[in-house]
């Protein structure tokens, strides 16, 4: 079985450290408005209920049925969700299709863009400082134990789709 | 070319005729200041000129930010504020954690300078490099949790905090209370120097910034990594780190306690019951439900919003209260009980006043009621008695609005005790002729006291030493006794913090000096050593010394009040003092940092050794006619 990343909300702390080594990662700068992973804090419950989200590598991958062109494939042998940077076209479909939030419309290339687990070196986990994401073998039932909280799906759907700053 | 780590660009914002420009931020005012702390104090030396008052339109309220901020840096979202004081009169410089610092940033700018005043109650709004001035009409008395909230509905993302930070005042601050700070991301101060009071003179009641920006580093992303994993792994070997990531900052209560650091009753004994109770290890989780609340890229478990699980304010949540509150609105006010620790912490939060000058407030009050110098009456009716919550909350109330007797203690704890007058002035905790110390017992402990007493802005300047030592700053002998040995490791310790507090970052996850400048150098490609950035904090120092020697500075500011050179009647600290000692101490001091012994005016050749020649020749220029007149 592929490792892939665990999300454990409950240890989350709301640092987003996460956010800053992946874009350093991906991106050679700390801007977390270009990372693949976003912490979202709620502002309810006094800012205290926290949320990573990354992409889960779905083997059902909702993003990839839902691109129009055929630009995200799942990778036989790793399980990585992968979108091809030639074919997207920055429409979109795929940032609302997917259910974690785990998509990112990058704004500087208008191209979806997403984790795809660092060849196996994880910049996230490895600067997480409470081990909220993880990087190893999934249980089969760990999205019945790890719930969306409630006040998250509402909003998750249509969150990474929007542009983070209107202007 | 723009060094790494910097936006390059300062916003300016002139509020009396509602004009918002952008600046370059010029190189050799990097290399010279770094960031935080020092840029501050260069744009207060260069612009706020002789004769403007702290609530002078004339006075600048400046916000910076460090090339490690927005980092991966634990801590880095931390930022700097500096202004002229409004209770010293002297230069104020507060820091606060959280994200506004990174969020500053990554709008756009590394720093906002404010200046004139605004007609009518305003808010600035920075969406990525654009800057808008905004009516808060409908903000106005609105408290820092509520204005953050409203603030961040408005502009933020749909009910997540994703990229918006919020810094704001109370309506202490919009009334002038002295001691008013910034509030921002819910609990986290930038306390002192009566900042907040400037901002509330200038009719600005909030900064929202909101951006998509980042922050590029000179060196590879593979050597970065590596310096952060050095950096973490430092920062949790330390002692701060083995207690504060475990414990939070109560986790030092016992410690403090043992060497007689807690202040009890407005210093007047060093014993009170169950000490205990507000030691770390028995509060988190078993007085208080903890909840995460993080700052900007933190590596500990520090930060917290808290539920109280016992005592008669089970059920309040609020934000964990440090060490300095749980100290100040606990023992020092006989509150034995840390729920109400909590509550007394939010209030004055939520009303937007430094909880320093708060703590030493009260405790002169209640003294003073205890001994009979302020009645009833005096107090619209009050009883401030010793350990009664209920009269607390309701005089932090009152001096936030300036009604009856709280307009007359809204002016901090020098000028109350001014006017009970007679033995209150004896009795009251403070430092400078000014602005109340950190919250601690200093009287034996003695860096802390005197770093308080000579620092340039009221707050700890150097570090205190007292039974440590350094080897990294040659300090090989613990400062055990109050010696000129104080002296000394204020003068080699004060460069090192004021170096770091240009870079800003959070001070508890500090790593080791060699790790520090790797980082600064691998951020920005410069090539600081040990010895450079000890004297570009030593000029940060003497540029402050000059500025409050044209705001009328004089030595007899290099003080403490008369309470805190009184030996402690009990505990462990009992019987000893520095009164006595500090005259000598505070010569040698001057003399160690190249400072002229008898008025602590800087030595033209140390100032010219600094590269502030154009200082010395306006110092010159100062005592020349001071000796005419």
């Amino acid at each position: 079985m592929a490792k892939q990343l665990q999300i454990f909300p409950e240890k989350c702390i709301g640092c987003r450290s996460c956010e800053l080594a992946c874009s350093l990662e991906k991106e050679n700068e700390f801007r977390p408005s270009r990372s693949r992973i976003s912490t979202l804090v709620s502002l309810e419950d006094n800012g205290t209920v926290c949320f990573p989200a990354v992409c889960l590598q779905c083997e059902d991958a909702p993003c990839a049925e839902a691109c129009p062109f055929g630009a995200i494939h799942i990778e036989k042998e790793s399980k990585v969700v992968k979108v091809s940077e030639e074919d997207c076209t920055g429409c979109g479909q795929c940032i609302s299709a997917c259910p974690f939030g785990g998509m990112l419309f990058d704004q500087r290339d208008e191209k979806a863009k997403k984790c795809d687990l660092c060849e196996g070196k994880p910049a996230c986990v490895d600067f997480c400082p409470t081990h909220a994401i993880q990087y190893s073998e999934r249980e089969e039932s760990f999205w019945g134990k790890k719930a969306l909280p409630n006040r998250f799906s509402a909003i998750l759907s249509n969150f990474r789709a929007k542009d983070l700053i209107n202007s | 070319m723009l060094p790494g780590g910097y936006v390059g660009k300062i916003l300016r914002v002139d509020l009396s005729n509602r004009r918002i420009f952008e600046e370059v931020l010029p190189l050799e005012v990097i290399k010279d200041y770094i960031g935080g702390s020092g840029l501050g104090a260069k744009f207060l030396f260069d612009e706020v000129l002789s004769g403007v008052d702290p609530f002078d339109p004339e006075n600048r309220l400046i916000f910076t930010t460090g090339p490690l901020t927005g980092t991966l840096i634990p801590g880095s979202g931390t930022f700097a504020i500096a202004t002229r004081s409004p209770l010293t009169g002297l230069a104020g410089i507060a820091q606060a954690n959280g994200f506004f610092g990174a969020r500053l940033k990554y709008a756009g700018y590394d720093g906002i300078v404010f200046q004139g005043h605004s007609k009518n109650l305003v808010y600035l709004l920075i969406t990525n490099g654009k800057a808008e001035l905004k009516d808060a009409g409908d903000l106005a008395g609105k408290d820092t949790w509520e204005a953050e909230e409203i603030l961040k509905q408005r502009h933020g993302e749909e009910n997540v905090d994703l990229c918006t930070s919020v810094a704001c005042i109370g309506p202490a601050g919009e009334r002038r209370v002295r001691f008013s700070g910034i509030f921002s991301d819910r609990g986290h101060v930038a306390a002192s120097g009566g900042v907040g009071a400037v901002m509330g003179a200038k009719r600005l009641k909030a900064i929202v910034v909101r951006g998509s920006g980042g922050v590029k580093t000179s060196a590879e992303k593979e050597e970065i990594k590596e310096i952060l994993h050095d950096w973490i792994a430092e920062a949790k070997e330390s002692s701060m780190g083995k207690i504060v990531s475990v414990h939070g900052t109560a986790g030092l209560f016992s410690s403090y306690h043992s060497r007689g650091w807690v202040p009890v009753k407005n210093l007047t004994t060093n014993l009170f019951p169950d000490p205990e109770v507000f030691d770390g290890a028995n509060l988190r989780g078993k007085f208080f439900r903890m909840m995460p609340r993080s700052c900007h890229a933190c590596t500990f478990h520090h930060c917290h919003i808290i539920e109280v699980l016992k005592g008669p304010f089970k059920g309040f949540i609020g934000e964990e209260p440090e060490y300095e509150i749980f100290a100040g609105f606990g023992p020092n006010l006989g509150i034995y009980d840390p729920g109400a620790v909590a509550k007394l912490n939010n209030v004055a939060d939520r009303l937007g006043m430094d909880a320093k000058e708060m703590a030493f407030l009260i405790s002169l009050v209640m003294e003073c009621y205890e001994k009979g110098l302020l009645k009833k009456d005096d107090l619209d009716g009050l009883e401030l008695k010793w350990g009664d919550v209920g009269p607390v909350e309701t005089l932090m109330k009152k001096i936030a609005s300036r009604e009856g007797v709280g307009d007359r203690l809204a002016e901090g704890t020098f000028r109350t005790a001014q006017w009970i007058g007679g033995e209150a002035l004896n009795m009251a905790v403070y430092v400078k002729g000014g602005n109340a110390p950190h919250i601690h017992d200093p009287r034996t402990r003695w860096g802390t006291l005197f770093t308080q007493a000579i620092s340039n802005m009221g707050s700890q300047e150097g570090i205190d030493m007292t039974l440590k030592f350094s080897k990294e700053l040659g300090i090989d002998e613990p400062t055990s006794l109050p010696n000129e040995m104080v002296g000394r490791a204020q003068a080699r310790t004060g460069p090192k913090r004021q170096f770091e507090e240009c870079l800003v970052f959070c001070y508890y996850q500090s790593p080791n000096l060699p790790t520090l400048l790797r980082a600064l150098n691998a951020i920005t490609g410069f090539d600081f050593t040990i010895e450079n950035g000890l004297k570009l904090g030593k000029r940060v120092i003497n540029l402050l010394r000059v500025f409050n020697i044209r705001h009328g500075f004089r030595d007899e500011q290099d003080s403490f009040s008369p309470r805190l050179g009184e030996p402690p009647i009990d505990g462990p600290g009992k019987g000893q003092s520095m009164a006595l000692m500090f005259e000598k101490i505070k010569r040698y001091y001057y003399k160690e940092m190249g400072w002229d012994e008898r008025t602590g005016f800087p030595l033209p050749d140390t100032l010219d050794e600094l590269g502030l020649r154009d200082t010395a020749k306006e110092l010159e220029k100062m005592t020349q006619s001071e000796n005419k007149g």
